[in-house]
């Protein structure tokens, strides 16, 4: 019989425990590897623009899953080590050397974390590849698509298994370096308890998580605004009283009970708060956790909806079925040979126009950043170049009359920001004569379509004279063509609009092959300097995302003349948005599925801790009526307190960025705003589900389900 | 065992709490037995914050809060030193006199049992003897004391 053995056979008596924490390394380290193999493929990375939104928050919100699931993973090790504190505490009383029981403690440690992490790794491969055939056979299965490996993805995971690996021993060394056997001994009945709390410690929670999300995501305003410099590196921390905010808000929550002016509903709550008191602080810990990864798993969710309400709102409001615009010295397809492509797949072009646009440039302020962060601000007369059409087209096209005064300007908007305004004065200048002319704010013209595919959607809009006199002395590089038609029954012409989308594509010289917010005079005014145009660097016109190519659906998000055609929009936008939703879409996965891991852990262990007191609770006279009670009311606080606190911080967090965005929530928002309020009720149905099975669980622990069973 | 996230008060309406009481009539209730045990001054502290005959005459009050006729008690003073023994039988005398509670205690402890009305000794399951208080605790005590010499002493003779 030797020290070897007789620990075997406690870890086979033990193995519960055993496999609780390779389970949960085992989920996490997978979860984190496959995630970061389909967020590290080159197909991915090549689609998410560098320094762009979609990135940053794809990025955040993976830090967001890895710390959730390196809590909990550290949480599930704690956990083991509470168990084995029993174990451990007698064998230092009966006389074991702490380099025995090192030695035995690290094998045990290192034995579940090595095989558990291989296991999680080598599991990653399979579920990324899975992962992404699921997406590829319910959504979309376009040539951008393609699996490919990620030595990168798999690198994180190598690297999340060592840090929990790594926390795993730290921690086990901090257990052995504690000499108290009693305190050993007692361990894994030790609870942290939590006082009661002041009223006002709700409030200010709430109140930091406000303050938090302001200062956060209004940090670069506020600074330019008071100090003309961006904020320093360290400024993001202040979303660290966001946190805080959602510790005391969970405190308050989890321990606060009142008499108050109900004194009968605080009896009856009694002994659930007592409990959590009890256990506070470890409960506090969870829920906080909870509530990171409910609002990294609904951030996700939110993002898609948000793209697709909008794209409806865009279809539902154009004025015409097509609109394409390219600039007028390109060798672009005519109107004949639309019609005689049209007329192949048997599909009717009616009222096709083709517009004149002009490209003028206006004046405007241009921030420059210094190497310190300093902003400085620039009035330019001649800063860019922007289209300007003829009040008399739009007219022609809405059906409805504009009117523009001669010396006046008009700003096209779409239906949603009808009521915005825009700058009182513009200094328009001529390209072809270099003569300035300022004109003042006429209006808001409204035009439910961009005429090419930029970020800022900006067109002016000129009194017909003027637009004429311009026009006329303007050479053919500054001038656009828009042109514009319907077809019958629009929702049926998706090959006809497939094929002269790849048309326009393949006649596009590599001149007009450049990305959205491509400025002709932004990029004069550069080279004019010697300096070389940032948007030539970092979007070479014809190549990457920009290859002039029809398989090409990054195209539609990148190139600035990308056709606007309905049936497109609507059939297309799954397709080409796909590898964002397969990206938002599984981070929403990893974060719920440890949401529900976390709470079920916790509910359980809940039950095995304080077994006692509900046996307490039954001498004193307490039905499994009211046991039942009790263990719901603990179990409600785990599943869901963190979660509705977590959709109200996600809310809060969307309402801020819809409303950054351009100052309102347009209608397009407002029905994203129910897509996510659908998505969280069946989240909610997946929580519940869990707590459900929690709750089985439970009272099976303290006995009152055989009993029930029995009962029957 | 009390519960540590409830204060004295509280705890002693747990029984009333359980049965869905009113909250005034059950608070009436726990204070009026606060006062009996002479524990009111700690009404508003955590178990935590109180000493173990404190601890004691607390469950004793909780115990007797919804009028029982008869308190189940399983050696109610193992493990107390004897300053918080004291404070045990004292909770149980009060229970008796000023709330007319019968009071059914399983003991080994043969001074806390003197003073009982009667006590029942028992051996290897069985009845040994039954010995009834008299009046005088110190009389009744000796005689326990010689009860349990027989059950011990046979025991030891036949060895």
């Amino acid at each position: 019989m030797t020290l070897n053995k007789i620990y075997g056979k406690l870890r086979r008596y033990n193995r519960k425990n055993y496999l609780l924490l390779t389970f949960c390394i085992l989920l996490s380290v997978s979860l984190i590897t496959s995630y970061a193999m389909i967020y590290f493929s080159p197909t991915v990375q090549n689609f998410l623009p560098q320094g762009g939104d979609s990135r940053k928050m794809g990025t955040m919100i993976f830090a967001a899953a890895i710390l959730g699931c390196g809590i909990f993973t550290v949480y599930a090790s704690s956990l083991f080590l509470k168990y084995k504190s029993r174990e451990m505490g007698i064998f230092m009383a009966i006389g074991a050397r702490k380099r025995q029981l090192r030695s035995v403690l690290f094998t045990d440690i290192g034995l579940v974390t090595a095989s558990s992490s291989l296991l999680g790794l080598a599991l990653g491969i399979p579920v990324s590849r899975g992962v992404w055939g699921l997406f590829q056979l319910l959504i979309v299965d376009t040539r951008e698509m393609r699996y490919q490996f990620a030595p990168i993805g798999l690198g994180v995971g190598v690297a999340f298994a060592a840090a929990v690996t790594v926390c795993c021993f730290i921690q086990a060394v901090a257990f052995l370096k504690r000499s108290n056997i009693m305190e050993i001994l007692n361990d894994h009945r030790k609870s942290e308890p939590v006082r009661d709390v002041k009223g006002w410690y709700g409030g200010v929670g709430i109140g930091l998580v406000i303050l938090g999300f302001l200062l956060g995501y209004f940090g670069y305003d506020i600074f330019k605004i008071l100090f003309s410099r961006r904020p320093p590196a360290l400024w993001g921390l202040t979303y660290l009283l966001a946190v805080a905010g959602v510790y005391m808000t969970a405190i308050y929550l989890v321990v606060h009970g009142k008499k108050g002016r109900n004194p009968q509903r605080y009896y009856k709550n009694i002994i659930s708060i007592s409990m959590m008191r009890f256990m506070g602080r470890q409960t506090v810990r969870n829920i906080c956790v909870i509530v990171l990864l409910v609002f990294g798993g609904l951030f996700a969710v939110i993002y898609v909806p948000g793209i697709w309400t909008q794209n409806q709102e865009v279809i539902k409001n154009m004025p015409v079925d097509c609109l394409f615009t390219y600039p007028a010295g390109e060798q672009q397809i005519t109107e004949e040979e639309i019609q005689k492509l049209a007329d192949t797949y048997q599909t009717e072009v009616k009222n096709y126009r083709e517009l004149e646009v002009l490209e003028l440039i206006v004046d405007g302020t241009e921030e420059i950043y210094d190497k310190d962060g300093r902003i400085t601000e620039t009035y330019i007369e001649r800063e860019a170049s922007a289209m300007f059409l003829k009040a008399g087209d739009i007219s022609r096209i809405t059906g409805s009359e504009v009117k523009i005064p001669a010396g006046s300007f008009g700003i096209g908007v779409k239906r949603a920001y009808k009521h915005t305004k825009g700058e009182k004065r513009l200094l328009l200048t001529d390209p072809s004569t270099g003569n300035s002319q300022a004109l003042t704010y006429g209006g808001n013209v409204l035009f439910d379509a961009s005429l090419v595919n930029d970020l800022g959607n900006i067109f002016y809009v000129l009194n017909d004279q003027e637009f004429d006199n311009y026009s006329s002395r303007l050479k053919p590089e500054n001038k656009y063509v828009t042109a514009v038609f319907d077809v019958d029954n629009w929702k049926e012409t998706y090959a006809f609009a497939s094929a002269l989308k790849n048309q326009i594509i393949l006649r596009t010289s590599k001149a007009a092959s450049v990305y959205a917010g491509y400025n002709n005079y932004v990029k004069y005014r550069y080279e004019s300097q010697g300096i070389p145009y940032f948007m030539d660097e970092e979007y070479p016109p014809g190549e990457g995302s920009l290859k002039m190519d029809p398989e090409n659906s990054m195209l539609s998000t990148s190139w600035r003349y990308y056709p606007q055609f309905k049936v497109l929009l609507a059939q297309d936008m799954l397709k080409n948005m796909s590898v964002y939703i397969m990206l938002f879409v599984y981070i929403a996965i990893v974060c719920l599925t440890a949401v529900g891991v976390i709470a079920y852990t916790r509910g359980v262990s809940i039950g095995i801790n304080y077994k006692q007191v509900f046996v307490d609770l039954q001498r004193l006279g307490a039905s499994h009526t009211y046991i039942r009670f009790c263990i719901r009311s603990q179990l409600r606080k785990i599943f869901f307190f963190p979660y509705f606190m977590g959709v109200a911080v996600s809310l809060f967090y969307m309402f801020l960025i819809y409303w950054q965005n351009d100052g309102i929530i347009t209608s397009a928002e407002t029905r994203a705003i129910g897509v996510i309020l659908l998505a969280i009720c069946l989240i909610f149905g997946y929580i519940y589900l869990v707590y459900r099975a929690a709750d089985r669980k439970f009272q099976h622990l303290v006995g009152i389900r055989e009993a029930a069973g029995k009962e029957e | 065992m009390l519960f540590d996230g409830l204060t004295v008060l509280e705890n002693i309406c747990v029984p009333q709490v359980i049965k869905g009481s009113q909250a005034l009539q059950m608070e009436n209730r726990a204070r009026q037995l606060c006062t009996i045990f002479g524990i009111e001054r700690i009404m508003e502290k955590y178990p935590a914050e109180i000493s173990g005959g404190e601890k004691q005459r607390t469950a004793v009050a909780r115990a007797l809060m919804n009028h029982p006729s008869v308190i189940l008690a399983d050696e109610p003073t193992g493990n107390l030193d004897s300053k918080s023994c004291q404070a045990v039988i004292d909770a149980f005398q009060t229970a008796r006199e000023q709330l007319q509670a019968t009071i059914f205690m399983v003991t080994h402890d043969s001074y806390v049992a003197s003073f009982c009305d009667r006590v029942i000794v028992l051996k290897d399951g069985c009845i040994f003897r039954e010995v009834r208080n008299e009046g005088n605790r110190r009389e009744f005590m000796d005689a326990l004391l010689g009860v349990i010499r027989e059950v011990g002493g046979e025991s030891h003779d036949s060895e």
